[in-house]
């Protein structure tokens, strides 16, 4: 069990630059996500920290070890990928006792490491059994008993759960978090799926084209760093409207060219360098509130498609006809396309975005 | 403008039945889904539809006119599958252009749609390549866009979004929403995503097994699910099922968990006309739910919390009830520490109530 800690590192292929200056710890025992769509760098990282990769600048730690020029065999890492394979002619057993037998460990302790990992992932009943009889769940968790079975300083994985269904992978994301928790692990895990790095990281680092854009914890949701968190965390995504940044008779005014929002609450936080510029609005879908009727502040807009999914309804509305922006409405409402409802912007959740530098404002 | 009638539609191959005398109307102008996991037959429902395969039994009707016997060519529909249909010596500008260029439009207009379907489809930039140089996403765009853009009476499509990444795939949906209700089309779709089999259609078709599970509007299979395969498949998270026995004392009746009971004197008349036998299960949502650090009445329950998700706008607590493991909504800011003890208390209009033996609803 160790932490890490990448200092500096960047990586090109070719004229690609894949990696920019990545910096990042990882604390001893902690559940940490790498959050970002295909081609961000993930893979990358996870090469590079295994020693598949060397990275063209920076440095890697494991634990205090500067590991560099720690070959792969020797930097006891254990790395599960999206596509991990189980052997097809070996029992469940001698799947996960694998690992073990190539270190050729002693065969008493090879049975009770494997009986011990099989117990935590609760798959003892297939043990005995051939790959070609599991379900789906079950050979997933072989496959990552497999994985976890040896002692190792910290444990990667990369996308685990994107080939599964739905529903076990709901069922996956706790039984991660669990056995975490109880194995007291180094993971370090790789995903594009928002949704599954809020469920499990303790932190999460989220990286865009080879740069981190914002490492913490789910407290991002609420305080994004730039327009790329913004966008990337939550579902459906936040909406964004641009819109000029003016001051009228000491109020501060965000200007959409359809309508107008007051936000001289915000005035200390926005510096003057960006008044009377062009800025975007950031609202999420569930920060924005039906009205049955206008009332101050409020945005006249039509409501162009209705998706009712049971437990919510989200709404496709628009001011103009063409600017389309996303509402989410409690599921008893009675709505229907082409109809024409009032908005009120939550104005305690709004965030005004620099149009520039991308950076979060408010 | 077209309706569609299966009637007793039926698909064998060899032992296997991969659709059992499937019945179904899709109204005019309307988007119907076929949902459910793989191999509950709904692709394979889809290709007789679009005359691909032929069914072993059963007819479809086009308008009233049976259309069973008919080619693909004849039957006048647009199609998307999975499986991209491109020209693979075409850039994607001509592919999207061929249908429109059959139809003799003149080449101004044909320029003007093909750039309004690529913007619509976020494909502007890659007008110019040829299918061999295209990610699996492009792929897919293209493959619509050239199906869209001849605006087909009906169309039929296979998991036209599945390459798309989410947050595209969400905003996708809504537009080809918008575009079927402005060309009225007839839209049968075929989707495992239940949110998407939700957010778009006029009537959801959950299939299972090569049988129709159940068939209606989104808000009613979610609110009334015929059987456990609907409940357990529609929403997300998913609804909860606790085993329970139904018992009566008196003039009350219960459902007992073993570790709790809950008054359902109320339904004591509906179980007993329809239930097979004492084995119930008692499904409720994870929104029909609520967490408490006090208990709010007698009938709440205590529940030791197991982990729970902080999701931004809500977190999913999973907590033990009794032997049985449920998922909770609560609000964004809710904490905790593992094995911490919480009561929960039911909405009694959302609970739901399935006979064991023969996993249809009851209640």
């Amino acid at each position: 069990m160790a932490g890490m800690r990448l200092e500096a590192v960047s990586k090109s292929f070719g004229k690609k630059q894949v990696l920019k200056d990545i910096n990042f710890e990882v604390k001893d025992k902690e559940f940490f996500c790498l959050l970002g769509p295909p081609g961000a760098g993930k893979t990358t990282i996870f090469r590079i920290i295994a020693g598949l990769e060397k990275p063209d600048m920076g440095h890697v730690y494991i634990g205090d070890e500067l590991v560099d020029e720690t070959p792969i065999a020797e930097r006891d890492i254990s790395m599960f990928f999206e596509s991990l394979a189980l052997y097809p002619n070996k029992t469940g057993f001698e799947n996960i006792a694998f690992p073990l037998r190539i270190k050729k460990l002693p065969e008493d302790e090879i049975q009770k490491r494997v009986m011990e990992i099989a117990k935590l992932l609760r798959i003892e009943h297939v043990l005995n059994r051939l790959p070609s009889t599991y379900s789906g769940g079950e050979a997933q968790r072989v496959a990552f008993a497999k994985t976890i079975v040896r002692p190792a300083r910290a444990i990667l994985l990369d996308e685990p759960l994107s080939n599964i269904d739905a529903l076990l992978r709901l069922e996956m994301r706790i039984e991660l978090k669990r056995i975490h928790e109880q194995l007291g692990q180094t993971f370090l895990y790789a995903t594009h799926d928002q949704a599954e790095a809020m469920a499990m990281g303790e932190r999460i680092c989220i990286i865009d084209k080879g740069e981190i854009k914002q490492i913490g914890t789910t407290e991002m949701y609420d305080k994004p760093k730039n327009r790329f968190v913004a966008s990337y965390i939550g579902s459906p995504p936040m909406n964004f409207f641009d819109c000029t940044l003016k001051e009228e008779e000491g109020r501060l005014l965000l200007d959409q060219g359809s309508f107008r929002l007051d936000i001289s609450r915000f005035s200390k936080a926005i510096p003057d360098s960006v008044k009377d510029k062009e800025v975007t609005l950031g609202v999420r879908p569930e920060n924005i509130h039906l009205l049955d009727g206008p009332s101050k502040d409020s945005i006249e807009a039509k409501v162009m498609v209705t998706e009712r999914l049971g437990s919510k309804i989200i709404l496709d509305m628009s001011v103009t006809g063409k600017d389309m922006f996303k509402v989410v409405a409690p599921p008893d409402q009675l709505i229907k396309p082409g109809e024409i409802r009032w908005l009120q912007f939550e104005l305690d959740k709004v965030h005004v975005i620099d149009k520039v530098t991308d950076e979060v404002l408010v | 403008m077209t309706e569609i009638l299966l009637e007793k539609l039926r698909k064998e191959y060899g032992d296997l039945i991969a659709v059992n005398d499937l019945t179904l109307k899709v109204e005019d102008k309307t988007l119907v889904s076929l949902l459910g996991p793989s191999g509950c037959g709904k692709t394979t429902t889809l290709k007789m539809v679009a005359g691909l395969l032929r069914p072993t039994s059963g007819s479809i009707y086009f308008d009233g006119r049976d259309v069973t016997e008919s080619s693909p060519k004849d039957r006048k529909i647009g199609l998307v599958f999975q499986d991209y249909a491109v020209f693979p010596h075409m850039t994607a500008y001509k592919n999207i252009a061929y249908g429109l260029k059959i139809k003799k439009l003149s080449k101004a207009e044909i320029d003007k749609e093909v750039r309004s379907m690529a913007e619509f489809l976020n494909i502007s930039e890659i007008l110019g390549k040829k299918p061999y140089r295209m990610t699996q996403r492009e792929l897919q765009a293209v493959s619509l866009a050239r199906t869209l853009i001849t605006k087909p009476s009906i169309l039929l499509l296979d998991e036209p979004l599945s390459n798309l990444d989410a947050a595209f795939r969400v905003k996708m949906r809504a537009e080809l929403r918008r575009l079927q209700m402005e060309i009225e089309q007839t839209v049968v779709y075929v989707t495992h995503d239940q949110v998407e089999a939700m957010a778009m259609s006029d009537k959801v078709a959950v299939m299972n097994r090569g049988l129709l599970e159940q068939y209606g509007a989104p808000d009613e299979i979610y609110k009334k699910p015929a059987s456990r395969f609907v409940a357990g498949f529609i929403g997300t998270p998913p609804m909860n099922f606790i085993e329970c026995s139904f018992k009566e004392e008196r003039d009350k009746a219960y459902l007992d968990q073993g570790t709790f009971r809950m008054d359902v004197t109320h339904l004591k008349p509906i179980i007993k006309a329809c239930a097979t036998g004492e084995e119930m299960i008692l499904g409720v949502r994870p929104e029909d739910m609520r967490i408490y650090d006090k208990p709010p009445s007698r009938e709440a329950v205590e529940v030791a919390i197991e982990a729970y998700e902080p999701m931004g706008s809500e977190s999913i607590v999973y907590a033990k009830l009794g032997h049985s493991y449920v998922r909770i909504l609560a609000p964004a800011t809710f904490k905790a520490e593992s094995n911490e003890r919480r009561y929960v208390a039911f909405n009694m209009d959302g609970i739901h109530v399935i006979d064991k033996k023969t996993e249809k609803s009851i209640v």
